[in-house]
């Protein structure tokens, strides 16, 4: 309903010049300028106040920030899948974090906000030899002329996920940002996390594998396989509190590594495939951006 | 802030009829149902004097709800060995179109859309190039579209080969009303020659999607 609902004058009405200018001074009543009063282009830019619809927004480099590549960081794949997701965050090349801290956001999310996080990372993925084929997810396969052949279904992948720190401004305190699985579930002899935790994490693939010319069914050779070039990686979340007032004192991206598909009876996983591990499956990356957006929902 | 007077100011011991004031109210009827842009001073408008939804509406949806939430559950076969996802398998897809998820923008004033969507899937690319398939190839992708309204807003070929992540954006005008999204997917249909399971019998994964998200951002003319 709109504000102004004032029924016109009709003749004979007891009319004064103070009731006629309170029918605009109903202006300056607050919490009441709905989609009624602002239509038809009522509005533009100059009239609104700044923090609208955004009430803050925080922006960092990721990595080294040399987009040439001749300086890059490097994560190593993990080699022990019996233990937790071992976490890389994203650092500059001293070795030093890039992420966002107190000083850019201490907001605290209300009822009726949004964060909205995005970030992107240039990497490119390594490896040597042919380590798909050390993993348990290697799946025999009929062969064209005879006999089977193992071939790898390729869903091999790195994991670049969000955690923020909703603790202190001494960030001491980083987990994965709302609803995210810290990859720390067991299944089996091996940790993983579930894919209904993952709206936080973006995958990588580590290597891209195929097989040419199988025919009817069956395979006609061994995986193929092609190196994955520099890779533009991205990621996005989306954090609207059902429960407001949480304080977001800082946040970073981390790189983990190697995951495979996997299940259980009643859910998918992604899980350390140790298998393939070691020093030469690597995740080079350069640089990205970190960007955080506080804004209102409506 | 206050509104002024165009034709003249009503003051103390004037003499007043009726149609000089409803003159008044109808040469500026814009400003009475909806605030004249002319007549409103800058930073007029502040966060404490609108009302919720009045300029804008964001829609959230971390979740695509359903028993396996940010989660492809169109199809999941479970037929599919131990080192695989329970998904969709050329056994039970075919490589139609499917809702992935939906999300309805509510109290939609009429005006602009931004929607925008991200997620993570798998693909199978074993058999992009088999031998009575190989000119022109079969490459497998994940293809995504976002229908609002029946209308499509933003489309994708899609990742193809192993596991990887994708976002898709786009833009739309559209009139009032509580209008429908749906997030869609569509997987390449096998060719002739692809292998679809193994020597044990078990189902081979072709296609997935987790970890969904969508939010959507109308801003109202």
């Amino acid at each position: 309903m709109s504000r102004i609902k004032r029924g016109r004058i009709k003749p004979g009405d007891p009319l004064d010049a103070t009731d006629l200018n309170n029918r605009f001074s109903d202006y300056t009543q607050g919490g009441t300028l709905n989609q009624e009063n602002t239509r038809d282009g009522a509005f533009d830019t100059p009239h609104l106040t700044d923090g609208i619809i955004t009430k803050d927004i925080a922006k960092t480099y990721l990595g080294t920030g040399d987009w040439t590549r001749n300086t890059v960081n490097t994560v190593t794949s993990q080699t022990a899948a019996s233990t937790a997701a071992v976490k890389f965050p994203v650092e500059n090349s001293g070795g030093t974090e890039t992420r966002l801290d107190a000083s850019d956001l201490t907001w605290t999310i209300g009822a009726n906000d949004v964060l909205r996080i995005y970030w992107d990372l240039s990497v490119h993925p390594q490896y040597s030899g042919t380590p798909w084929t050390a993993s348990p997810s290697m799946l025999p396969i009929k062969k064209q002329g005879g006999g089977t052949v193992n071939l790898s279904v390729g869903g091999h992948c790195w994991i670049i996920s969000l955690e923020w720190d909703i603790t202190s401004a001494a960030l001491s305190n980083f987990v994965p940002v709302f609803g995210g699985t810290d990859f720390t579930t067991t299944l089996s002899t091996w940790k993983g996390g579930s894919l209904l935790g993952c709206r936080h994490a973006t995958v990588v693939p580590a290597w891209r594998l195929s097989t040419i010319n199988s025919v009817d069914g069956k395979a006609n050779s061994a995986n193929t396989a092609d190196k994955t070039g520099w890779y533009g990686s991205s990621g996005s979340f989306y954090y609207a509190p059902t429960t407001p007032g949480i304080t977001v004192y800082g946040i970073r991206v981390v790189i983990h590594g190697i995951y495979h598909p996997a299940q259980s009876a009643t859910e998918n996983y992604l899980l350390v495939d140790d298998a393939v591990g070691g020093s030469s499956q690597k995740l080079d990356y350069s640089g990205g951006f970190l960007t955080a957006l506080w804004q209102r929902t409506q | 802030m206050s509104r002024k007077w165009t034709t003249y100011e009503q003051r103390d011991k004037n003499l007043l009829d009726a149609d000089s004031i409803t003159e008044e109210f109808r040469s500026n009827q814009s400003s009475i149902t909806t605030l004249d842009r002319t007549q409103m001073p800058v930073n007029a408008v502040t966060e404490a004097r609108l009302a919720p939804g009045a300029l804008h509406h964001m829609y959230v949806t971390e979740l695509s709800g359903g028993p396996n939430p940010g989660e492809q559950g169109n199809y999941r076969d479970g037929s599919t060995t131990a080192w695989q996802f329970k998904c969709a398998t050329y056994q039970v897809y075919g490589g139609s179109w499917q809702t992935l998820f939906t999300k309805t923008l509510t109290d939609f004033r009429g005006g602009n859309l931004f929607i925008e969507w991200g997620g993570s899937c798998y693909v199978n690319g074993w058999c992009h190039q088999t031998l009575n398939a190989a000119y022109p190839p079969n490459p497998k992708h994940f293809n995504l579209r976002i229908l609002v309204a029946g209308v499509e807003v933003a489309n994708s070929w899609g990742p193809a080969i192993g596991c990887q992540s994708y976002r898709l954006f786009g833009t739309q005008q559209l009139p009032p009303g509580n209008h429908e999204a749906l997030f869609q997917w569509r997987g390449t249909a096998s060719g002739p020659d692809d292998i679809v399971k193994e020597d044990g019998g078990g189902r081979v994964m072709q296609f997935h999607s987790w970890g969904n998200k969508a939010l959507a951002i109308g801003r109202f003319r």
